[in-house]
Parts: C-alpha cells; structure tokens; sequence
C-alpha cells in the first residue's frame, strides 16, 4: 500500500463535494442535538424505559445521540463515501487512465476504501469533538468519558458502512443500485441493532449484526470496562477485514 | 530486444472477436502508427499490452516482460493516455499529477521537480492550482498526456491523443512526440484512425481491420507495394482487400 497515494486520496475526498454534503448532515445532528436531548418524543422515553430501565438523562442523550442520529447518519454517509466506489471511476474513464499506473486493482480498491474510512473518521471525530462541549451543557450528569468510549466502538461500525457500501459497489457494479442496496443492508442492520436490548434471547444473534457491536457499550454505561470497549472493537476490525477482502478478491481481476 | 512484441494476440468478448490472432512488433525510440477505423481493436491491443485486459489467447511482451505475468512492471515503465477519459473534476492539475506520481512511488520532492518540468513543457503552468473540471478539451488533453509521462517511461502508448484538439493542438501534441522520441529515446506507440498525424509522425505502422492485421512495415514500402499516393488509398486499398 502506498501511504503517499492514500494520503493524496483522502485530501482528495475531504475536497469533494459529497464530502461537504456529509459534513453538512454530522453539522445538522451537532446543532439539533441540545433541542432534541431537552424535550425528546414520548415514545422515545418509554423504549428507554423498557431496555435500559433508566430514565437517566445521560443515557437518554446516549441513545439518542447514537441510533437516532449517529446509526441513520452512518447509513447515509457509508454509501455517499464509498457506494459509487470504481463506478464513477469507471464510467466516466477515470478508471483506464489510473489502473494503467503500478496499481493492481484489489490495491487500488483497498486504498480508496481505507481512504474513504479515513474520511468518515475525520468527519465522526469532529463532530464529537464540537458534540461533546455543547451537549455536556445541557444533558445533567454528561459523562465525558463514557460518552467518548461508547462512540469510539461506534466509529468502528461507521467504518462498517463504508466497507459493506465498497464491497456491495463492486459487487454490483451499477450506481443506483449498489447505493440502494447498500442503504437497504445498512437500514436494516441499523433496525435490528437493539433486538438483543428489548429481548434477551435475541442478544446472541445479534452479536453478528456490526451496527449492535457498535452500540454494545450502552449496555454497559454504569459499569464500563477496558473490554466492554476493546473486544467490539476487535470484532468489528474482523468484520471489516473480511468485508475488505471479499471487495478486494472481487476486483482482483477487473478489467477496464 | 523488441521495445514491444506482440504474438498472435486475441481477446475474444462473446462471438466477437475483437483482436484475432495479431502479431507485430515495435522497436526501441521509434514512433510507431496503429491504424485502423473505429472498433478495429485498436483500443483493446493497447489495453491488452497493460494488462488492463487479458488476452484470450497469445501473448505479447512489454520491454521484455510478460504484460499478463509482469503487467505491474509494464506499467511501471509505460505511460498510457486512453481515448476516452475525464480526469477528476475536483482536483487542481498539480493535484492529480502529485496524485499520479504517489502511485508510482516518486518522492514528494522529486515529483513536484518533475510536475513542474511538465507543465512548463506543455505550457499549462498558469493553470497548475485552477480546477481540473473547468478545464478545455485542449488544456484537458495536456494534463493527460503530463500524467502519461510523470514517470518518465519508456514506451508512451496514446490512443487517439489528437481527437477532439484543434490545429494547433495537434500541432503541438505532434510536436512534442517527436521530441520525446528523438531527444529522449522514447518509444510511442500511437493509435490513431487519422491517417494524416501517422503519416506526419511515423515511419512504420500496423493496420487492424475488424480485428485482424491487415498489414505491417515501413508506410512508404506499404503504399509502394499497394500501389497509393497517400495514406487514405493505402488504408482503403488495406480495407477493401481485407473485407
């Protein structure tokens, strides 16, 4: 891999309008959020109510802040980053001028993919950063560490969507479709992430959904361990990993 | 050593054989013609030739490597600039050529040495930091050819490099092979179906027709043995023998 070109890429990326986009929608969940934590929908209430039987307003903020902004934000951005990936490259013929370099496909897909990684975590840590100061404001009991804990294991879910937008895209091969699929795998991984929280017997299960790992330390706020953080982390790099290979071995002999 | 040999080339795609069984060779600093009308095949030789595409059957070598087995090595030593392309609209010139230079591990140092030898050479410096999206299909073509050349190859293979420029950006682009041949030793291997550029800039040619070799050798030998004035006759006389 070549650390030049993956550098040269992701400032790229950061300069694409899509980009902009994206950074718009993280800016969009920063500025609701205080709004949204001081007077949240009853029926979000009463399903807090029911999984974490707590009405500790850190946690509601956690909640909220994760699957309602976070986990929808995710699912938009891992196909804006990565669901065109080698298509658009492709059909407007991008793709003849760069794999004519010594650059195998499978290296090529690999480093625009980790590229696009890179950019989904400048745009997620940034929006935590410029989170963390406005919504320890308004949400009594905001806990600093825990909140940065918890979304560093979800960051690594966010890298699951771009992954999963990067393999369907190479799969698939047509713009519209690899994004619409990808959207429909991530809405639903998205939507059964909690399965295991309101159903126990479901908790097993969905131990292989990314997006339930990513979210696995809201189980565990008030007693938070050093492996409730690393062991998520280390499943999802897993996942990951294999998401990246598959995508890689199916472009391996591409051919423009 | 052949700079290029080709052996019985064929990529089959379905029913259509779109290169049959090809054979020819270029040789080291020679700017050499591969004519033929559009969808001879032409653009399939030279992707084939950078392994972008893998021959069905046959072989062909690039600076003595195997463009299947060695194709990274080929592209290491070759510059490529296709028919059709876009470059990406929201990097600047210098961007993308720093960008294409990173792929071919050149140093940060050495490639804006180089970046800037380029842009001067084609005189698009002014234009090095504006964006590539609102770029001519000249200035367009200028930063495509740079990019071709980045890395100092060897063996430059341009498709239809002067369509869609005007006069005298033809001018130029012809101007500037030949420099590269004659000064630097490069090998050109230009595709083209305008007869005129590669009978302004070559010595020798290949002509494909449907995919076969219709001819190959010394253009003055082949219009002498076909009996034509120009390259327009040699090529229809070539075709209608072929059909």
């Amino acid at each position: 891999m070549k650390a030049r070109f993956l550098w040269l890429d992701v400032r790229a990326t950061l300069g694409e309008r899509k980009t902009l986009l994206a950074a718009g929608l993280m800016a969009y969940a920063v500025l609701i959020m205080p709004v949204l934590v001081a007077k949240p929908p009853e029926h979000v209430l009463s399903a807090l109510k029911g999984w974490f039987s707590t009405s500790d307003p850190f946690i509601l903020f956690l909640f909220i802040w994760t699957d309602l902004a976070m986990n929808k934000i995710i699912t938009i951005l891992g196909v804006v980053l990565a669901g065109s990936l080698l298509i658009r490259e492709r059909e407007t013929g991008q793709l003849a001028v760069l794999l004519s370099k010594p650059v195998s496909p499978a290296s090529y897909f690999l480093a625009r993919s980790l590229s696009a990684c890179a950019v989904m975590a400048v745009l997620y840590i940034g929006a935590h950063l410029a989170a963390a100061p406005l919504v320890a404001r308004s949400v009594p009991g905001f806990r600093t560490g825990v909140f940065f804990a918890s979304m560093a294991v979800h960051l690594f879910s966010a890298f699951f969507a771009v992954c999963l937008s990067a393999l369907v895209s190479v799969l698939i091969q047509k713009r519209a479709l690899a994004g619409l699929v990808s959207l429909l795998v991530l809405s639903l991984l998205v939507g059964l992430a909690f399965m295991g929280f309101y159903n126990p017997a479901w908790r097993e299960l969905s131990f292989f959904n990314p997006i339930t790992q990513g979210i696995s330390v809201l189980g565990h706020v008030d007693d938070l361990r050093p492996g409730h953080v690393l062991a998520p982390i280390a499943v999802l790099l897993g996942i990951n990993t294999v998401v990246l290979a598959l995508g890689a071995l199916r472009v391996r002999h591409l051919e423009v | 050593m052949h700079a290029i040999e080709i052996d019985r080339l064929t990529r089959v795609y379905g029913s259509v054989r779109a290169v049959d069984g090809v054979s020819f060779h270029v040789e080291p600093g020679e700017i050499f013609g591969f004519m033929g009308h559009n969808g001879a095949g032409k653009t399939t030789t030279l992707r084939m030739l950078l392994g972008l595409t893998r021959p069905t059957s046959g072989s062909a070598r690039v600076l003595g490597h195997d463009v299947v087995r060695e194709s990274l090595e080929v592209r290491r030593q070759c510059g490529f600039l296709p028919a059709s392309y876009a470059l990406p609209a929201h990097m600047t010139a210098r961007q993308f050529l720093h960008y294409v230079a990173a792929m071919f591990d050149l140093e940060p140092d050495a490639a804006e040495a180089r970046i800037q030898s380029l842009l001067r050479l084609f005189g698009i410096e002014s234009a090095a930091d504006r964006k590539l999206g609102g770029f001519s299909t000249g200035m367009t073509q200028k930063v495509g050819l740079a990019q071709a050349l980045i890395n100092e190859p060897r063996i430059v293979l341009l498709d239809e490099p002067t369509s869609g420029l005007d006069p005298l950006g033809r001018h130029e682009l012809l101007e500037h092979l030949r420099q590269l041949s004659s000064e630097r030793g490069v090998t050109v291997l230009f595709s083209s179906h305008i007869l005129s550029d590669i009978e302004t800039l070559c010595r020798r040619v290949a002509a494909l027709h449907q995919g076969r070799l219709v001819a190959f050798g010394p253009i003055e030998t082949l219009k002498r043995e076909h009996r034509s004035a120009n390259m327009d006759e040699l090529y229809l006389s070539l075709a209608r023998r072929a059909a």
